[in-house]
């Protein structure tokens, strides 16, 4: 049997492959912290975003975080659904921000905001489910702290590569 | 480039992160009572304003709680390793010190017991 596969189709599984190899690369470094990770994967997410809208972003997002998670063996472990609402968090953020403000926002704003946005859904989960205790949110300031400059760094990146694929803007 | 509304988010962004560590990082209130927990049982609930000494009996032996100058203690316990006792004077809401071969748990708590309990 074989399904019609539309253009965008192949173009949704070429985006999200790129995003997976980014996620499985970045599995394999060490972290100084649990929860704290570059989120290099955000860089895709905001460029499809820019370039070809929301509706791709959420697709490659999900895929990557769906298929990135039955490569490294996380699915459905706790890892799994902290990833899946950090996404869900930052595509949302995306959503918001792509919608009110457009162009005005470069992938600088948008990786900021995608990273901060990524950091307090999963933390909330991680807060709600797995260890509700009050001294977690003495983890935060941190935990933000560090998203934030991974924000400014994915940021940076996606606006120097938005430049190579862009050459007109 | 970095546009204005990027500053701004940037900005906004900062702004965010310095209020949470003002929030989250500034001391606790004082407590005002305490709790201690026997097993899965409360066992007892008492003002720190009145010094006092409790003896709560668990499966390793007797904890001694300790109550005075508005804080409480585990004053002795027959953990091993002195890990109950080392948690020292507990002043702070949301303090606690913990006996886990005599399963006791001595928390102290704020006025806002709401926050307190619905955390811990």
């Amino acid at each position: 049997m074989q399904l019609a596969t539309t253009r965008e189709d192949h173009l949704i599984a070429w985006l999200a492959a790129l995003a997976i190899a980014v996620h499985v690369l970045e599995a394999a470094f060490p972290s100084p912290l649990p929860g704290i990770k570059p989120g290099l994967a955000n860089v895709i997410t905001v460029l499809v975003l820019v370039l070809y809208g929301w509706r791709m972003a959420a697709w490659v997002t999900g895929l990557r975080v769906l298929a990135g998670s039955l490569v490294i063996g996380t699915f459905l472990s706790p890892t799994f659904w902290l990833s899946a609402a950090g996404a869900l968090c930052s595509l949302a953020a995306l959503g918001l921000a792509h919608c009110l403000a457009g162009r005005a926002l470069s992938p600088m704003g948008l990786c900021v905001l995608a990273a901060l946005a990524h950091m307090l859904g999963q933390f909330l989960l991680a807060w709600w489910l797995f260890i509700p205790h009050a001294s977690l949110l003495k983890l935060l300031p941190v935990l933000l702290t560090f998203s934030l400059i991974f924000g400014l760094v994915s940021g940076t990146m996606a606006v120097l590569m938005q430049r190579r694929l862009s050459p007109s803007a | 480039m970095i546009t204005r509304a990027d500053a701004l988010v940037i900005l906004l962004a900062c702004g965010l992160v310095a209020s949470t560590y003002a929030w989250l990082w500034s001391p606790g209130a004082p407590a005002s009572q305490v709790r201690v927990i026997s097993g899965n049982e409360e066992v007892a609930r008492l003002p720190l304003n009145e010094a006092r000494q409790l003896e709560i009996s668990g499966p390793a032996g007797i904890t001694v709680v300790e109550i005075a100058d508005g804080a409480a203690r585990c004053a002795a316990s027959p953990g091993s390793q002195g890990i109950c006792q080392s948690a020292g004077w507990l002043r702070r809401a949301g303090d606690m010190a913990v006996s886990l071969p005599n399963r006791v748990i001595i928390e102290v708590l704020g006025d806002e017991s709401e926050f307190d309990s619905m955390n811990y």
